[in-house]
């Protein structure tokens, strides 16, 4: 321990020299370099299988077998497992199958990142972003089949969740760099809002535990950052004259047919909102519901006139005060015989029985969850949604 | 490694040679690491930063129109760079600003993270010191004093002048001096200091 005197500060710089023993650890240094010499040998060779061919589920199917049962502890079985395959040159296959919490996961991680990389151009880059996303949302699939009824979830279930999210946030960064106005923003905004809806779907089918709170914050969280990134995408596709009918008539339909879909979602949603018992609410709520009615109108009306910016923002203002009345209805009942219409919400203590893709685009989840405090950490935690499955049937 | 070496490196690196590749990571691939786990939260993501830096190095060194003039500055400038990228994806998530993450994360789970390394190791103090500076103090004390770069290549990592990066340097040895000698760091009174 250093005396209470003034330092000198060649004295200050020694001390200071002293982090250079901070070290990162042997094994990860040297597994990360036979991936990345791999990796760079493989580009040399372009015979070589591709990175995640499905071609070979069986041998992967195998071999990842093996590995498995090789993997001791995480890191040692991480570091292990690597080793192996890397020496065998099935690498790729094996990372393929894993899922969060496995050894190898975090190799099929660092692939989908060097394959980023190594694609120069903006469009294709995003594009495997979503493509990611959507892997993302298998894995949770895979991994809610292998959980017992009621059991709650585990962390990599939770890790899933916050992957899905980083890689629609990543999409959304990526926006300003794309030639605007184009099909493939187009299709990276449908792309994102269906993954988003896939996400709530399998969550609700799930029907996690209510007392996972950990979850609950990380699923908002998702379908939160997905929406503002769908709508960013769709803002920029939708911002360039040349979509307008006289120029791109077939690109512009898609679009005119998307919003009109997305209206006829909200106004079903807005008016099953509006289906509420306590009388003293029920003024204030059927005042919301005409405002969002009256949006949703102009929305239609600016689609009809080819004014597709402007829809777009009557329908984000829709969105926006459907969102605002689902917390306001924390504290109203429902009718008991409401049906479910829109995707994207937590789970709730009802197994949701809808077989069809949630409609609309998932909006952020009200209900009991934001009375309480919003920090996932607190005892008590957020309650998951119970006023309503909103899953459509 | 002196700057013929490094020049020859480079030039290798330019043609795309593999086993040069080899060479630039075993030589700074604890540089990066360390440089990246003083700016994170978890080791896991210094780890996957780190990674990342040498793949994007091999992708950017041989696409580049002006060659490489310092290994040095072009490998930290691809950390620095990665980790804002790193908060930047955070920030849309949370809605939080950049700046405001990198502070939460000097807070919490920066001080779980380095208790494991000071009871391995008998660095805390000046440790703790380092890692409550402000990011760009931070940046110029590792860069200079831990990881050798010269006055030169930090300004070109950090885009100040060499003034400037002077001034940062004494600033910053000046607190952890402070800090060192006092026996209670008191970070936030010199976070205030230095505005």
């Amino acid at each position: 321990m250093l005396a209470n005197t003034t330092m000198k500060r060649s004295e200050v710089i020694a001390e200071i020299k002293q982090l250079e023993r901070i070290a990162p650890r042997a094994g990860w240094v040297e597994a990360t370099r036979a991936i990345l010499m791999s990796e760079i040998r493989r580009q040399g060779r372009p015979e070589m299988v591709e990175v995640f061919s499905p071609a070979v589920p069986v041998e992967g199917m195998h071999f990842w077998s093996f590995i498995r049962g090789l993997a001791g502890q995480p890191v040692v079985g991480f570091v292990t497992a690597l080793a192996l395959v890397v020496t065998s040159g099935l690498t790729v296959n094996a990372a393929f199958y894993s899922l969060p919490g496995e050894p190898l996961y975090r190799v099929k991680i660092f692939f989908e990142r060097t394959q980023l990389i190594m694609v120069s151009d903006s469009t294709k880059k995003v594009e495997l972003k979503v493509e990611f996303a959507r892997n993302r949302v298998k894995e949770l699939e895979k991994l809610v089949s292998q959980m017992r009824v009621g059991e709650t979830p585990t962390a990599a279930v939770s890790q899933a969740v916050s992957h899905f999210t980083q890689e629609v946030a990543s999409v959304r960064l990526e926006l300003p760099r794309l030639p605007a106005g184009n099909r493939a923003m187009f299709n990276i905004a449908v792309s994102v809002d269906q993954a988003s809806r896939e996400l709530a779907e399998k969550v609700q089918a799930a029907s996690f535990s209510t007392t996972t709170p950990a979850i609950s914050q990380a699923v908002r969280q998702a379908l939160a950052t997905a929406d503002v990134t769908s709508q960013a995408a769709l803002e920029a596709a939708v911002v360039v004259p040349k979509f307008s009918t006289t120029s791109q008539p077939l690109a512009a339909n898609e679009v005119n047919v998307y919003l009109r879909e997305k209206i006829v979602r909200l106004r079903a949603l807005a008016q099953q909102l509006a289906g509420v018992k306590n009388g003293s609410e029920s003024t204030r709520l059927q005042s919301s519901i005409v405002s969002i009615e009256a949006d949703l109108t102009a929305a239609e009306n600016h689609i009809t006139v080819g004014n597709l910016s402007a829809g777009l923002a009557k329908i984000s203002s829709a969105k926006a005060k459907i969102d605002a009345l689902k917390m306001d209805k924390k504290n109203l009942s429902v009718t008991p015989d409401a049906k479910p219409v829109e995707g994207g919400a937590l789970p709730s203590q009802e197994r949701a029985t809808s077989t069809t893709a949630p409609v609309g685009g998932p909006t952020l989840p009200a209900g009991p969850a934001e009375t309480n405090s919003q920090d996932p950490q607190s005892g008590s935690g957020p309650a998951l949604e119970t006023t309503q499955n909103i899953l459509p049937q | 490694m002196n700057r013929r070496t490094s020049k020859k490196l480079i030039e290798r690196l330019q043609l795309g040679d593999a086993e040069a590749f080899s060479e630039v990571y075993n030589q700074y691939i604890a540089k990066i690491y360390r440089y990246v786990l003083f700016k994170v939260r978890t080791r896991e993501e210094a780890e996957d930063i780190s990674a990342e830096v040498f793949l994007r190095a091999w992708q950017n060194v041989r696409n580049r129109q002006r060659p490489v003039q310092s290994l040095n500055a072009f490998l930290y400038q691809i950390a620095k760079n990665l980790v804002i990228d790193h908060y930047r994806q955070r920030a849309q998530i949370t809605d939080v600003a950049v700046e405001e993450i990198a502070d939460q994360v000097q807070g919490v789970q920066q001080q779980r993270l380095f208790q494991k390394i000071e009871q391995s190791m008998e660095i805390g103090r000046v440790e703790r010191a380092v890692r409550g500076l402000k990011d760009e103090y931070k940046d110029v004390v590792l860069l200079r004093h831990v990881e050798g770069l010269s006055i030169n290549e930090i300004a070109q990592v950090t885009g100040k002048t060499r003034g400037a990066v002077r001034v940062t340097l004494h600033r910053a040895l000046k607190i952890i001096r402070d800090q060192l000698t006092s026996g209670t760091p008191d970070v936030s009174q010199h976070d205030h200091e230095t505005q």
